[in-house]
């Protein structure tokens, strides 16, 4: 049976603005295949019609049906990985095999923080209006805040 | 991780009846499609076939107008001509294969005057059968229309294949080789669109002088026509039936002396054509019945021209209708060709991290004091509107100034009228929109300028804001900093977007008239949220919103885009 791997060192799926990426893809398949391809890339997933932005491609070719290869990617500065209401924005390594139909993806976080950005949402009801008579809360912005 | 669950790519499949019931409504126009497709074929192969019939000289021996009571093209070119083919003498009658005659007085006269009796001319023989014969050989021009039937036959046969080709389940498939075939065929997209648009801008083009530039030059060329007395012939009013109800023509036949010679024609101005509305047209008629000494106008150079009805009036400016389809297809071309040189697709196919902020309003990376720009200015918000109220209520006009000439005739008909009220109403809304846009031009005008144009998460910023104009008129201000995101998607033909606020801060807000005039504040991105980010579906969008209260006057509303990096600066 067909077998596409990635195996990422350490097993880390976390990772920050610039950081590297190092692994191993591995194969196993019933024929030879052409070539393979091995991408970082981000795509979107949600309510909008999919986006997709391709940041590095490996390519491997007259790889034989069995093997494995190193490799290594340097994450850009962005974009984050998040989850909103409407909007998430996946990272993800994605091996394909030409000619077949074999993929493995293996998704990852690029966040600051350690784990996805998620965003909430306010509701149109609770949104700041000009009717509105009360200050905002404290906070960094309101303290910061100063007049003429 | 958090997901979410709609991938808003693909609604769920139709089941084997539905499945039968796309098929059977896809092969209804794969069937009909194909059926237009032979029929032009036959045609096409015919006059091809006419292509090698043997060009032989022939003598014109008779050639008059005949008239044929009863019929839609009353007016037929009666022809008999004389030619020798293969040793032996032949007479045809047929000027060209499929013709049954004219609607038009005029245009069989300009036959028989184009072959005239006792002249000599050429004519094409069947090289088969000698005693076939054509004057005139069919046009080829027939296989253009082969592309119009070819969309129905595409269509059939490409919803048929979707409907029933296996589909590998979405998490199965690759995202990364699919977007870069989608980036490829985004640039060969353009050219698509270019060529849609490029054949839009041809077809308004010869539209546009066909039925626009030619009857208003020739009625222009009309002034100089000599004014001669006529005699009426026949006065009707005609009426054709098409998909959209009866319409009804001017028919008048007339005619005129012109240097000792007699002639006849029927043109009455240079549009022709027909249209809805009898009352008028029946008017026109029982004028010209009734008339003591009718006039017309004849061309000098060419006295069997002439008309009836010259000058400009206000059915010449119908002949600017394909004026838009001309201004669309040559505003699409170049919008498409001077458009930016990759989609955002493709550019995030190409950039190591696709856009992760705002290019248009601020600039790609700007550091240091920035003035804001407003997403859309007053002006351009009042031209948009104005332009949207001209264009709309511009093609409604036309439905209800027929409507109320029926209603004027007592020609009253309920449903029309009422399905005519929604589109009236938008109509109204939209110009009431554009005079509020044109109130809302003579507000104060706001000037932002931040301390810096690229902002990074966690980062400050000091805003200051100052407006110009009467600033009195502003009774309380508010500055609001707003996250919001952006998915556009495609629902059938149509396009949505979808906005969601996640992050909401009201900065500042006064009713202090020197506060509101000019002052500033300080603000702090807050750290564990998301950057700026933009690709051609989804956003994520940064603004600073400016919302000025003026009593009984179109509020100041403005919307300024700033920069959230995902780094330090």
């Amino acid at each position: 049976m067909d077998k596409l791997s990635i195996i990422l060192d350490d097993d880390k799926t976390v990772f920050a603005s610039h950081e590297m990426i190092r692994g191993r893809v591995e194969w196993n398949l019933d024929a030879n295949p052409r070539r393979l391809d091995l991408s970082l890339f981000w795509y979107t997933a949600g309510k909008g019609t999919r986006d997709v932005g391709v940041v590095q491609s490996v390519k491997i070719d007259d790889p034989g049906a069995h093997g494995s290869k190193e490799f290594s990617f340097a994450l850009p500065e962005g974009p984050f990985s998040f989850s909103g209401k409407l909007v998430s924005l996946i990272w993800a390594l994605e091996l394909t095999c030409t000619p077949g139909s074999e993929t493995v993806r293996r998704e990852i976080t690029l966040s600051p923080t350690g784990r996805e950005i998620l965003l909430g949402s306010i509701p149109a009801q609770s949104r700041l209006s000009w009717s509105r008579s009360d200050s905002a809360p404290d906070s960094v912005e309101s303290i910061l805040r100063a007049g003429r | 991780m958090v997901r979410i669950g709609s991938h808003g790519h693909g609604d769920k499949p139709p089941g084997v009846v539905g499945k039968v019931g796309l098929s059977l409504f896809f092969f209804a126009f794969f069937a009909m499609g194909s059926l237009f497709e032979v029929l032009i074929l036959r045609d096409f192969a015919r006059a091809a076939g006419q292509r090698r019939w043997e060009k032989v000289p022939c003598t014109i021996v008779a050639s008059e107008v005949q008239e044929r009571h009863g019929s839609e093209e009353p007016y037929v070119f009666a022809v008999r001509y004389r030619y020798e083919h293969k040793g032996r003498v032949h007479e045809g009658s047929v000027y060209q294969r499929g013709y049954h005659g004219s609607g038009g007085y005029s245009k069989t006269e300009e036959l028989v005057r184009k072959y005239p009796a006792d002249t000599s001319t050429w004519c094409y023989v069947n090289p088969v059968n000698s005693d076939e014969a054509v004057l005139r050989r069919a046009s080829m021009l027939i296989g253009l229309t082969f592309l119009f039937p070819l969309i129905f036959v595409v269509v059939g046969a490409g919803g048929i294949y979707f409907t029933w080709r296996r589909r590998t389940p979405e998490e199965a498939r690759p995202i990364a080789p699919i977007a870069s075939a989608a980036a490829r065929n985004q640039v060969l997209g353009r050219y698509g669109l270019a060529a849609f648009f490029g054949i839009f801008a041809i077809v308004g083009g010869v539209m546009f002088y066909f039925l626009s530039v030619r009857p208003i030059a020739r009625t222009i060329a009309a002034e100089s026509w000599v004014e001669t007395p006529c005699k009426v012939l026949r006065a009707e009013v005609r009426d054709h039936d098409s998909d959209d109800g009866t319409t009804y023509s001017v028919y008048i036949l007339y005619q005129y002396e012109f240097e000792g010679q007699t002639y006849k024609s029927d043109r009455y101005d240079f549009l022709g054509g027909s249209s809805s509305g009898y009352k008028g047209k029946a008017r026109v008629v029982a004028a010209y019945q009734s008339a003591g000494n009718p006039v017309c106008y004849v061309n000098p150079r060419n006295p069997s021209e002439s008309i009836l009805k010259r000058g400009f009036h206000a059915k010449l400016l119908l002949a600017l209708f394909p004026l838009p389809f001309l201004l669309v297809g040559v505003g699409g071309l170049v919008h498409t060709v001077r458009g930016r040189s990759a989609s955002p697709a493709a550019a995030a196919m190409l950039g190591p991290i696709g856009r992760i902020g705002p290019i248009g309003c601020m600039g790609p990376t700007g550091v240091g004091r920035q003035v804001l720009a407003p997403a859309a200015s007053p002006r351009m918000k009042f031209v948009a509107m104005a332009l949207a109220a001209v264009f709309w209520n511009g093609i409604i006009s036309i439905f209800v100034v027929g409507a109320i000439d029926d209603l004027r005739h007592g020609q009253f008909s309920l449903f029309p009228t009422v399905f005519l009220l929604p589109f009236v109403a938008i109509g109204l809304g939209l110009i009431a929109g554009a005079v509020y846009q044109l109130l809302a031009m003579f507000n104060p005008r706001p000037t932002l300028e931040l301390s810096s144009g690229a902002i990074p998460l966690g980062g400050a910023a000091e805003l200051r804001w100052s407006f110009s104009g009467q600033t009195r008129r502003i009774k309380e201000l508010a500055v609001t900093l707003r996250g919001t995101e952006e998915a556009t998607y495609r629902r059938g033909t149509d396009t949505h977007t979808d906005r969601n606020v996640f992050y909401e801060m009201e900065l500042y807000q006064t009713a202090d008239t020197v506060e509101i005039a000019s002052g500033q504040v300080g603000f702090v991105i807050p750290q564990d949220t998301m950057h700026s980010f933009e690709a051609e579906n989804n956003k994520i969008l940064w603004n600073l919103e400016l919302h000025g209260d003026i009593k009984g006057w179109p509020d100041v509303k403005e919307s300024f885009k700033i920069h959230v990096t995902p780094g330090n600066i």
